[in-house]
């Protein structure tokens, strides 16, 4: 499968781990793990910047700055998009820039 | 020999680029920060750095004074910038240089090229093209060569279709992010020209985003949710809207993009109206919507082209074609409308994303540099300085090499530094970017480490005109995670037990290498290779060992096992469901398996450590037994060859096992004793010995036998045409060197029956064969058979078949025959432990 597809794939993965939230429904976890560990496989890390803290140095984020925002100390606040690395042997490479909003955390 | 110019940047008023051409081909450098081509031309100035592109342009509605966009209108005026963040004033000029100099970096080949080609619009005057000149100067080129615009993209297009590419006079629509040109251009005495040219700054994509917010989805929220001015409040940076607009006009441009190639598309968010209440919705929005919203600014653009032709006295038939430049190009309805209205023919055959840096770059490749010196390539890591006779700087770096944290502290210190230098340090992923930042003769920042991974950072440092200052500066590599004061590698491949049910035999499966560093985690779904029935004795056996996956199980040390037996089932576990595995090794080298079987929705845990081991009894008296037989069988091809002295050794092991069959008898299910401990010890030394004495002599033997039912194979697969199966057959065989001298004859006679296996599958659709081989059984004599009358009965019917000549109702007739046979030869047997291999 085309890294093009991959890519769409993951992002279809993170948006229904996104949906299913703080549901309990364990069978469902287990399938989108299973799937998380197939993108594994294909050479594809997914990572959820949820909640970490944001510097302007984080190229592998494309922030959109909320006004609210007030001096120092932004967090990520809603995730649009989660951000992909490429796995290859000789390291991995960033493919897919996650889009966030930041700002502090009220 | 003389040099070629060979780089060219777009240096567009919201996008640049930067490309490289020469020899035939032209290839466009990407950002190795975010690995994109495009480069916004945006410039921020942040209390302690500078940012350029992607980071820059979040800031525009944060910290509006400090973000400079669209400068390149300015470019020749005197107009200057106030930073307030830095206190001075930056010109059109020092900010299109920044633009440049971040260009430059894209260049991953070390080259730092003294020439250059850049594009200006068509409307550039001279001392707005004198602008562009200085800025590239500024940012460190020697030579700058200007093209303009729509003929650059032109290039492209001629490049791309051959001489005779572009004829006659044609128009090149330029409708970018945030601007539109158009131009005309004709060929006059063999040289390109413009001939004239309209444009709006104003207009672009960008637009094009905001309309779908403010014509479809923002009527459409404001009435169902009952909201007064929503898009002002959305607007509003003190509005509780403020968060959705940035969220709606990422999605608009997204839904933009994507009805360009499908008729409806679909948004989905959640809105929280005045009251505190959040509902989902799905907006769709068709093609139709959205082109109904545009239409007019399309029609616009397209009128200024009318007055541009009435006034040189052109009417649209005298122009050959209209080539698209631009994003916002890939619109069906700006095709559609430009060839509707116009009558004049479109040609999209060029990204338009691309095609001016393109055909600069094409432009570039042809055009000779005038400098008298000609540049030496650098390799990455060591920099020449700007000023030849300057002492290189000298830099000592402190950092930790392994981290299990998710960030390192990093700091340099650096001798003879200049004033006003400045530092810069990028993650080699494209995850990280310091920013260009002040250098003073320290330098401290905190690393961002990716988890489980090795992190490469590079340190660059430039001098006050933003040229690279020499230095020898080594990669910056720390290790996060793995690597621990226990870290050992793990001695011995540890494998899972599986089931070969066409040898009826077990084989092992590798989960962990040996040499790979823990803790290591691992998941696998396999299949039931045989139904385990609800109260039954029969067992699924997850069987855990350590050594060579190629040696044979019952050599192996077991690890550890879930057996899940039939009497605790409450239905039968069907062949052929699913078992998710998986599989966890710690540092201390305790391994935890859980199996989890969908079916019948139970999770089966385990934790095995090194210090305690368990023995399956039922599992060991199998294995006993297979050896036994095993060894029986082995004996007397040795005799047989009257290999009297290995004869003895596999005697005495036969007597040895006969002991344990013994005492295992003797066992209960619930003995706390070591006995079994013990037995299971000797059993593998045991199975060592019988493999060693057999192994000589039959491995020989069996990589013969293997070795020539390859051929026969090969030759069948030659005379099959078939191409997949050819290519699994290659792929075998590139993995044979791997095993072909220290596997067990165990796993050898596995070999030898996928083979047979796979020439079967070739075989069993060839008419000839499949006839022969219903003689052969058909000839056998009656006694051979467990029902008589039946095989008669078949006899009749297959001779019945061959006449028909169908293969499959041959192979059915044939199939029946060999489940009456009686002596199938299937002594060299052991139970499988139901995972299929």
């Amino acid at each position: 499968m085309s890294q093009q597809l991959w890519i769409r794939m993951a992002n279809l993965i993170f948006e229904l781990e996104k949906k299913l939230g703080d549901n309990d429904s364990p069978g469902v976890k287990r399938n989108i793990q299973r799937m998380k560990d197939l993108l594994d496989e294909a050479g594809i890390l997914l990572m959820n910047p949820m909640g970490e803290p944001y510097q302007e140095t984080r190229t592998d984020l494309e922030a959109n700055i909320a006004s609210t925002a007030a001096r120092g100390g932004l967090f990520v606040l809603d995730v649009i998009k989660p951000v992909l690395y490429a796995q290859q042997e000789q390291g991995r490479a960033l493919l897919q820039k996650g889009v966030v909003i930041v700002g502090t955390k009220s | 020999m003389e040099q070629t110019i060979n780089f060219a940047i777009d240096l567009g008023t919201t996008n640049s680029l930067i490309a490289k051409g020469g020899n035939g081909s032209v290839a466009i450098f990407k950002n190795p920060a975010g690995m994109k081509m495009t480069l916004p031309s945006v410039v921020a100035f942040r209390k302690d750095r500078i940012l350029i592109g992607d980071k820059a342009r979040e800031y525009i509605e944060k910290d509006p004074s400090n973000v400079f966009a669209f400068f390149k209108r300015k470019m020749g005026t005197s107009e200057t910038f106030f930073v307030p963040n830095s206190g001075s004033f930056k010109t059109p000029i020092e900010l299109s240089a920044i633009l440049l100099q971040e260009l430059k970096n894209f260049i991953f080949t070390g080259e730092t090229p003294a020439s250059v080609v850049i594009t200006i619009p068509a409307s550039f005057d001279t001392i707005q093209s004198n602008a562009t000149k200085e800025a590239g100067y500024a940012a460190g080129f020697k030579e700058v060569l200007l093209l303009q615009e729509p003929i650059a993209a032109s290039l492209a297009f001629a490049n791309k279709e051959g001489k005779d590419g572009l004829k006659g006079q044609w128009l090149v629509y330029d409708l970018g992010g945030g601007t539109y040109d158009v131009a005309l251009i004709k060929i006059e005495n063999d040289e390109m020209k413009v001939v004239d040219h309209e444009g709006d700054n104003y207009f672009g994509g960008v637009d094009f985003d905001n309309l779908v917010l403010s014509e479809i989805i923002v009527p459409y929220l404001a009435e169902k949710y009952a909201v007064k001015d929503l898009l002002v409040k959305m607007r509003s940076s003190d509005g509780p809207f403020n968060k959705l607009y940035f969220q709606l006009l990422y999605k608009a441009e997204e839904i933009k993009i994507a009805l360009s190639a499908h008729p409806t598309a679909e948004m989905e968010f959640d809105f929280t109206d005045e009251k505190g209440q959040t509902t989902e919705e799905f907006v769709t929005i068709t093609r139709a919507q959205f082109e109904g919203c545009i239409r007019d600014r399309i029609l616009s653009s397209i009128a200024f082209i009318r007055s541009l032709l009435e006034r040189n006295k052109l009417t649209p038939a005298a122009i050959t074609e209209t080539v698209l430049v631009g994003g916002s190009t890939y619109i069906p309805l700006v095709r559609n409308l430009l060839t509707q209205e116009l009558g004049i023919p479109v040609n999209a055959s060029i990204d338009p994303t691309t095609a001016v840096v393109e055909g600069a770059a094409w432009y570039a490749g042809s055009r000779s540099s005038s400098l008298k010196a000609a540049k030496t390539d650098n390799s990455a890591g060591d920099t020449v300085s700007s000023i030849p006779d300057e002492p290189a700087a000298e830099v000592r770096m402190a950092y930790s090499k392994n981290s299990k944290d998710n960030e390192e502290y990093f700091a340099a210190a650096i001798q003879n530094v200049r004033e006003g230098g400045r530092y810069r340090i990028v993650r080699s992923d494209g995850g990280f970017d310091s920013g260009s930042k002040p250098l003073s003769a320290r330098i401290n920042e905190m690393l961002p480490l990716l988890p489980n991974t090795v992190n490469v950072f590079h340190l660059r440092l430039f001098d006050v005109k933003g040229m690279p200052i020499a230095a020898i500066l080594p990669d910056i590599t720390i290790v996060q995670g793995k690597f621990s004061i226990h870290g050992q590698p793990l001695p011995n491949d540890i494998c899972l037990e599986v089931d070969d049910t066409y040898s009826k035999v077990t084989q092992l499966e590798v989960i962990f290498q040996r040499n790979a560093i823990l803790p290591l985690r691992k998941t696998a779904t396999k299949v039931l290779s045989r139904t385990i029935a609800k109260g039954s004795d029969d067992q699924l056996l997850i069987n855990v060992l350590e050594g060579s996956r190629y040696s044979a199980p019952q050599t192996n040390l077991p690890i550890g096992y879930i057996s899940i037996s039939g009497k605790d089932l409450q239905t039968d576990l069907i062949k052929g469901c699913d078992i998710e595995l998986s599989f966890e090794i710690s540092e201390s080298r305790d391994i935890t398996v859980t199996a989890y079987i969908p079916m019948i929705d139970q999770e089966y845990k385990e934790v095995f450590s090194p210090s305690s081991r368990a023995v399956n009894l039922s599992r060991l008296k199998e294995e006993v037994d297979f050896l036994r037989r095993t060894a029986n069988g082995h004996l007397n091809r040795l005799l047989a060859n009257e290999r009297f002295e290995e004869g003895a050794v596999l005697q005495q092991s036969i007597q040895d096992l006969e002991a344990i069959q013994k005492k295992l008898r003797s066992i209960g299910p619930k003995d706390v004793t070591d006995v079994k401990f013990q037995l299971d010890d000797q059993k593998r030394k045991i199975a060592q010995t019988i493999e060693s004495v057999a192994k000589g002599e039959t491995q020989i033997l069996l990589r013969e036998q293997y070795f020539e039912k390859k051929e026969d194979y090969r030759e069948l697969l030659a005379a099959a045409n078939q191409p997949e199966l050819l290519r699994k057959f290659d792929e075998m065989n590139a993995q044979e060197n791997d095993w072909i001298n220290t596997a067990s004859t165990q796993f050898l006679r596995v070999k030898i029956k996928e083979i047979d296996r796979l020439s079967w599958d070739i075989q069993k659709k060839d008419i000839h064969y499949v006839t022969w081989l219903y003689t052969v059984y058909a000839m056998k004599p009656l006694e051979a058979f467990s029902n008589q009358k039946e095989i008669k009965a078949l006899r009749a019917r297959g001779d019945e078949a061959l006449t028909r000549k169908n293969v499959d109702e041959i192979l059915s007739i044939i199939y029946r025959m060999y489940e009456l046979l009686i002596d199938k030869n299937d002594s060299e047997m052991i139970k499988g432990t139901g995972l299929r291999g």
